[in-house]
């Protein structure tokens, strides 16, 4: 077995090599796109291949040799989709035995009622989103195990364990004061990247092959939303306790964080707008075309007009004298659902070596070890953040006494 | 009034970009020539200079009148690149470090004062008017004894050249300590003097460590100081120093801009912020400062500001820091206090 693993300096890509290497270096191609990022594999002194999913002909190139593929790349845009039908003709082209792919729970939706759901429920991600852009990956997989490309597709929830990406983030919307608890026992869904590299490697080797999906999670957690915030912010030595609202106020900061939808007459507004206007009138002809535009509207409704000129539209985000906390935390939180392993048990043989007790007690012990809070310099370093990030230090500031 | 001095740019992948900015821009100094083994990046870089800048694949093909080299290849070329310009009698300023090991940097150094050329060092960072404030200020003793400090700095990714040398241990020198520590360990030692005692843990396994975090002693101002820094490519850190001090805690941002803050002991509340009187919030750029920096070492107006003398110190205490390194799985955390350090 060869397995190749496109986008392997990623944080789960990385595990996954690291965790093949270990086993038989032989056995493990990692693809990166930029050397930058690959410390993590680099420092093994594993030899590392360059491709970008968007160059067909090095994608070809790097998978020439490998039986198996694992597709852990990420990208903004179209990039994702473009890539993986770039990275699917390459499988076939190389005669790849078994594509694994990681997508995501986030395909089946942002809000649930509670309870717990399983593959088969219907995904309600929101257009334009996250997870609508890797359930069109998705589809394209399924697709192409239909014309004969064994796959399966694995969706974990979000991943802890050490140097977890989305763990730091949320420690460090902690320590800016960016992070709020919503008052209700709401559950937390995480795999341990451990986890879902040993749900990988079983998925390497046998299972389903149809190229549908496939929940991996932490064993039966019971984990809620309060129980991780508050441990982090314990272990990232935050005062507590930390802010709670209710879900109803959640609901209200995302919907003043979201994006404005488009609109044709904020379009047309900005377009006519004083800055522009100037330099068009740089032109003659465009100066005209402004100065017949502007005896045009002198004509229109003034209900018309005025919507045209736009009174200024009172900004509905949060003010400034009242908390901001970020977006991402509370629409997670507000998720409430969990997802079934069952499919995983029987299908794959998954039964994660790591509980979520030990995933978080990992984290917590390497946290301690690579930030030094709790060491003898601890209280620098911590002042030293409070500045780097105000400017000055909060007062009262356990870290200045 | 003096003629420009020719420079010539050995090495044309990222950082020499920056470096050819700096020649634009700097008064006295004029871009003749860009060296690389490829000779479309050669050209490239050529190309992006405009001008009658020559491309060449070698140093052996370099025109005649070269005053001076930006040596900017990978680190372990350093050493044989500086020797042959400076054979030619051409002066050199090298990116950071020196070279990957002490005898090599010796050799350089070695060269440059048998040839009477100058050869100094990119640490850019030198360069910053921040950091020169902060030296005169450790020096006149202005925040009192200082007894410990603690600094950071890391990023999740970044910089990737263009070789990818930096995925090979050999090329670099080592890891995350070269790549990004040899900045600060530079500053440190221009700050403290040379430690008395070092010790390392990394978690290098037969290639460059991502993740470095080192403890040194000092003798300072005939007390002693202790110090820890750290250093990752896998995880972001606000790259920031702080300092206990007897007046209190001293810290400093990582950036051209960055002022110095005082936070007394008597006054928690209370930031005192440090700045030369007069001084402009823009620095500049510190690759031109540093090149104007080495103009003028070249035409033996002043001693540059990181020679090749003291970039040798940093390349000891490399040396040392990974002589002993241990791994950073070891049982004892390396935030402990230095145990079994090498007196140096």
């Amino acid at each position: 077995m060869k397995i190749a693993i496109v986008g392997a300096s990623g944080f789960v890509g990385s595990a996954l090599a690291e965790s093949l290497w270990q086993s038989d270096p032989g056995s493990v191609v990692p693809l990166i796109h930029r050397s930058g990022n690959a410390w993590q594999l680099a420092r093994h002194g594993m030899p590392l291949r360059c491709a970008d999913v968007l160059n067909k002909a090095e994608l070809r190139g790097a998978l020439e040799g490998c039986t198996h593929l694992v597709n852990c790349f990420r990208a903004g845009g179209d990039v994702m989709v473009r890539g993986l039908a770039n990275l699917i003709d390459a499988a076939r082209a190389a005669g790849i035995q078994r594509l694994v792919h990681i997508s995501s729970v986030a395909v089946y939706g942002p809000r649930f009622d509670g309870g717990t759901i399983d593959e088969q429920c219907p995904k309600r991600a929101e257009p334009g989103s996250y997870g609508a852009m890797k359930e069109q990956c998705d589809r394209m997989i399924a697709k192409a195990a239909r014309r004969g490309l064994p796959a399966v597709v694995l969706c974990p929830p979000n991943v802890s364990g050490v140097n977890s990406p989305f763990l730091l983030a949320l420690v460090e919307h902690l320590r800016s004061g960016k992070g709020a608890i919503i008052d209700a026992e709401l559950p937390c869904e995480l795999v341990d990247v451990q986890n879902l590299v040993h749900a990988i490697r079983l998925a390497l080797d046998g299972g389903p092959a149809d190229g549908s999906r496939v929940f991996v999670t932490d064993q039966e957690s019971r984990l809620t939303w309060r129980d991780l915030i508050e441990q982090l912010a314990e272990a990232a030595l935050i005062d507590l306790p930390l802010p709670v609202i209710s879900s109803a106020a959640a609901e209200t900061v995302l919907r003043a964080s979201r994006r404005p939808q488009a609109s044709f007459t904020r379009a047309i507004r900005r377009l006519f707008a004083a800055d522009v206007r100037k330099a068009l009138r740089q032109d003659p002809m465009w100066q005209s075309a402004i100065d017949a535009v502007a005896r045009l509207s002198k004509r229109m409704p003034a209900r018309m007009r005025g919507r045209m000129n736009g009174a200024p539209t009172l900004a509905r985000g949060p003010s400034a004298n009242r908390p901001s906390y970020a977006a991402t935390v509370l629409e997670q939180q507000l998720r409430n659902v969990r997802y079934s392993n069952a499919r995983a048990i029987k299908e794959l043989g998954y039964r994660p070596p790591i509980s979520g007790e030990q995933s978080l007690s990992g984290f917590r012990h390497w946290l301690d070890r690579q930030f030094g809070w709790r060491g003898p310099m601890g209280d620098l370093v911590l002042t030293a953040l409070a500045v780097g990030r105000d400017g000055l230090p909060p007062l009262g500031n356990s870290a200045l006494s | 009034m003096h003629n420009p001095l020719n420079i010539a740019i050995v090495g044309c992948g990222r950082i020499a970009q920056r470096h050819a900015a700096a020649c634009l821009q700097t008064e006295g100094a004029r871009l003749a020539a860009a060296v690389d083994a490829d000779l479309e990046r050669a050209r490239s870089l050529a190309r992006l200079a405009g001008g009658d800048v020559q491309a060449a694949t070698s140093i052996d093909e370099l025109p005649g009148g070269i005053d001076g080299a930006v040596i900017a290849t990978p680190n372990h070329l350093h050493c044989e690149t500086a020797i042959a310009c400076l054979k030619r009698g051409i002066s050199v300023l090298i990116e950071k470090p020196l070279a990957t090991t002490v005898a090599d940097g010796e050799a350089i150094h070695l060269e440059a004062v048998k040839q009477g050329r100058v050869a100094c060092v990119g640490y850019s960072q030198r360069h910053r008017p921040n950091v020169q404030l902060m030296k005169r200020l450790l020096e006149r003793e202005h925040f009192g004894a200082v007894k410990r400090f603690a600094y950071q700095c890391g990023s999740r990714g970044g910089w990737s050249p263009l070789s990818r040398y930096n995925l090979d241990r050999q090329s670099v020198g080592g890891g995350v300590l070269v790549v990004m520590g040899t900045h600060f360990l530079d500053r440190m030692l221009h700050w403290f003097g040379y430690p008395r005692e070092a010790a390392l843990v990394h978690d290098g396994a037969g290639g460059p460590e991502a993740n470095a975090f080192a403890s040194f002693r000092f003798d300072f101002g005939g007390r002693q100081l202790e110090g820890e820094a750290r250093f990752s490519k896998m995880t972001a850190m606000t790259p920031v120093i702080a300092m206990d001090a007897e007046a209190g805690t001293v810290v400093l941002a990582d950036h051209d801009r960055a002022q110095i803050r005082l936070f007394p002991h008597t006054e928690p509340g209370l930031a005192v912020v440090l700045q030369d009187r007069g001084a402009s919030g823009d620095p500049g750029d510190i690759f031109q400062l540093q090149l104007a920096d080495f103009v003028a070492a070249c035409r033996g107006e002043r001693e540059p500001m990181s020679p090749s003398a003291s970039a040798l110190e940093s390349l000891r205490l490399l040396e040392t820091l990974y002589a002993q390194a241990e791994p950073f799985d070891a049982p004892r955390s390396p935030v402990q206090p230095v145990q079994e350090l090498i007196s140096l």
